[in-house]
């Protein structure tokens, strides 16, 4: 056998590695010899030929596994494609439903302005169909000093950036503004941006409402801000919730100081606060107060610690369930005051009117009385005069009588005549008193005349005569006094009073008549030994109705003060106790004869 | 013994004057990735940054693994090997040098030539 020829053992090896490759199995090799001849290098060729077979087919095994996963991928992948086609097909039912439902306009415009969609809202918010809107422009329907701003927003929203909420108002089909309020988003296709959709709601009404709010709020706030009274409203807890100017003024503190506070703590005296927290708890719970619907006057405290008084009236309001309330206040110190002032000076006119009401009555009785003692006087009077005439005529008779009958009637005559002396004296004294009389009560005279205050006092004295014999002694002293130009009658009355109050004074005693006079005033004094007036009783003694006698009438010291000021003088008491009683009267001299 | 079971490098690596790399393998050797893995990085080492051509003489060569056929004609090798002469000149290291020809198709310049000269001269026009 030649080098050249194969052995018989190389060639079943060779034969064994083909067999082995051909039925799969490439991880056979054939053997090499080492050496290095043609067999080793057939040996190497059909080696590295099975080791690249057998790495072909791991790596077409590793293709086969790809392609499966591959086409197990692309399968899975149409699948979902199919699944997201048919949820996308589902959503836009679902945005195609709510875009026909809502009530709000949903939109799509290009990036020129133009509209794509308009969902059919459009026609109750513009009065025009979608279809008649589909390829106009939004600045078509613009006011026009509108335009601008919504554009600046438009295009905000084109560039991507989040503008959130807007207003613009577009005109509808009639030209009349409509408010909207919008939220918009740009549309994005292959990442470009294309245009933007957005929804739009109609605020018109809303905007009007609002208006027609705030300008009531407004109007409300003037008003409660314009009042002078407290406008306060209470909420949760007792706190103040509103304070307008005027419970500023009333209370002291300023609005910023007293929201949030509680209004008790605030402006109720703490001895009235217990209380009134009762009823403010009992209001928050039931909405139900005596104070509610009511106007009561309270205490209230004001900043600066001083209590006053209010008037207060309380309503209810419930706001968000919940009870309020709205209070006004009234500081009503100045009314008060006002109050108290009125029923000062209401009952002093009552007792004015009851006082001038007494003495025009006394003084009517004091008139009426001289009417008719003047009346008495003059009837008197003239059968009086004929009484005289006829005694002297008789007088005269009896004269004539003794001469004719001479000495033998003469008993007779000298009776006849003592009766006829009496008779005459008694005519006299008659004719004196009923003069007296009627000066004394001077009935006509309605204005001041020039009298002589001395004679007054003495035919004063002839009225009370009666009243003053054999119990008081009367010692005059009269001045050389002027001529006063007076009411009389009415100084008579003043005289009487005095010296009967001083004849009253005491059981037996004297009485002082006194009259003199200075440059300016006629002084008449009245002086007494009586038991004399207390000090603190002689300041009252000039009141009306102040008396310490049981049938008095306690107007005769005060009747006589007022005709005293009314001749422009007064009346001076002086008195001690068990030592008598002065009262002078100062009159000016206005006529000096 | 197995020659790639010692620490000792079964390949021979050293640049000529005129700027050619010559790599020769040790009698028996068999080339494995890890072989050819430290001869690139050697050999980049030795081109400095720049790629040079290579004699690669296969003579002796006992095996060569798939694996390191597939490094030698990748693009790792590629960036530090401007070409490759093949020398081989017995039947075996013929196969193989035409295997990879054939088979592994490199894609640097690559020749196989049966004597180391020839394989140098063609490789003068590759130095840069």
């Amino acid at each position: 056998m030649t080098a050249a020829e194969p052995r018989k053992k190389d060639v079943e090896a060779v034969s064994e590695v083909i067999q082995r490759i051909a039925t799969g199995d490439f991880s056979a090799k054939v053997p090499l010899s080492n050496r290095g001849d043609a067999f080793d290098a057939v040996a190497m060729g059909i080696n590295l030929l099975g080791e690249e077979i057998q790495a072909y087919r791991i790596e077409k095994e590793e293709h086969e596994r790809d392609l499966t996963d591959m086409l197990e991928g692309l399968k899975k992948s149409k699948e979902e494609s199919e699944k997201a086609r048919k949820e996308l097909k589902e959503s836009e039912e679902r945005f195609r439903r709510i875009a026909e439902t809502s009530i709000d306009f949903i939109f799509q415009i290009d990036k020129k302005g133009r509209f794509i969609y308009c969902s059919p809202s459009v026609e109750k918010i513009l009065g025009l169909k979608p279809e008649e809107i589909a390829g106009t422009n939004l600045q078509d329907y613009f006011m026009p000093s509108d335009f601008m701003k919504a554009f600046d927003r438009f295009k905000e929203v084109l560039s991507g950036r989040n503008v959130g909420l807007f207003d613009m108002i577009l005109l509808n089909n009639r030209g009349a503004e409509v408010q909207l309020e919008l939220s918009a988003v740009p549309i994005v296709e292959d990442e470009q941006i294309t245009g933007l959709q957005g929804i739009a709601r109609d605020i018109t009404e809303y905007k009007k409402t609002e208006m027609e709010l705030k300008e009531r709020e407004e109007l409300y706030s003037s008003l409660t801000q314009a009042v002078m009274d407290a406008i306060i409203t209470i909420g949760d807890e007792g706190k103040i919730t509103y304070w307008n100017e005027g419970a500023e003024k009333v209370f002291g503190y300023a609005a910023d100081e007293a929201v949030g506070r509680v209004a008790t703590k605030l402006v109720v005296p703490e001895q009235f606060r217990a209380k009134m927290d009762e009823e403010f708890e009992k209001f928050f719970e039931t909405g139900e107060s005596p104070l509610i619907n009511t106007i009561t006057e309270a205490a209230a405290q004001h900043k600066n610690g001083n209590e006053f008084p209010m008037e207060l009236s309380l309503a209810p309001v419930r706001i968000k369930g919940r009870w309020h309330a709205v209070g006004v206040a009234r500081d009503i110190t100045e009314r008060k005051r006002s109050e108290e002032e009125l029923k000062k000076y209401t009952e002093n006119l009552e007792r004015e009117v009851k006082e001038r009401t007494n003495e025009v009555i006394q003084s009517e009785k004091m008139s009426s009385l001289g009417q008719l003692v003047a009346g008495v006087a003059h009837e008197i009077n003239n059968p009086m005069a004929y009484l005289k005439t006829n005694t002297e005529f008789l007088e005269d008779n009896l004269k004539d009588l003794e001469k004719i009958c001479g000495e033998k009637g003469q008993p007779l005559f000298e009776e006849m005549r003592e009766l006829i002396d009496s008779n005459m004296d008694g005519i006299n004294r008659v004719t004196t008193i009923t003069k007296t009389l009627r000066r004394f009560a001077r009935p006509d005279d309605k204005g001041k005349v020039v009298s002589d205050v001395n004679e007054g006092l003495k035919d004063t004295l002839v009225i009370v005569h009666n009243r003053l014999k054999h119990r008081i002694e009367v010692h005059e002293e009269y001045g050389d006094i002027p001529r006063l130009a007076c009411n009389v009658g009415q100084l008579n009355q003043v005289f009487m009073n005095l010296i009967m109050n001083s004849s009253q004074a005491m059981d037996e005693g004297d009485i002082w008549l006194k009259t003199w006079n200075d440059h300016e005033n006629v002084y008449v004094q009245v002086r007494d030994n009586g038991k004399g007036i207390p000090e603190e009783k002689l300041r009252e003694v000039f009141n009306p109705f102040y008396t310490t006698k049981a049938e008095g009438t306690g107007l005769g010291l005060s009747l006589s003060y007022r005709i005293v000021q009314a001749h422009g003088g007064d009346i001076i008491a002086e008195s001690e106790i068990g030592e008598g009683t002065t009262m002078t009267v100062k009159i000016p001299v206005e006529v000096n004869e | 013994m197995s020659i790639d079971s010692t620490d000792e490098p079964i390949t021979e690596i050293e640049k000529d004057n005129s700027g050619v790399v010559h790599l020769k393998y040790r009698p028996n050797s068999s080339v494995t990735l890890e072989t050819a893995v430290k001869d690139i990085q050697e050999t980049a080492r030795i081109g400095a940054g720049k790629k040079v051509p290579v004699v690669v003489n296969l003579t002796g060569l006992k095996s060569v693994s798939r694996d390191a056929r597939r490094y030698y004609s990748g693009e790792e090798t590629a960036k530090y090997v401007s070409a490759a002469a093949l020398v081989a000149d017995s039947p075996v290291s013929r196969v193989l040098g035409n295997f990879f020809l054939g088979i592994d198709k490199p894609p640097m310049p690559i020749r196989l030539f049966s004597s180391e000269e020839k394989a140098r001269e063609w490789l003068t026009q590759f130095i840069e």
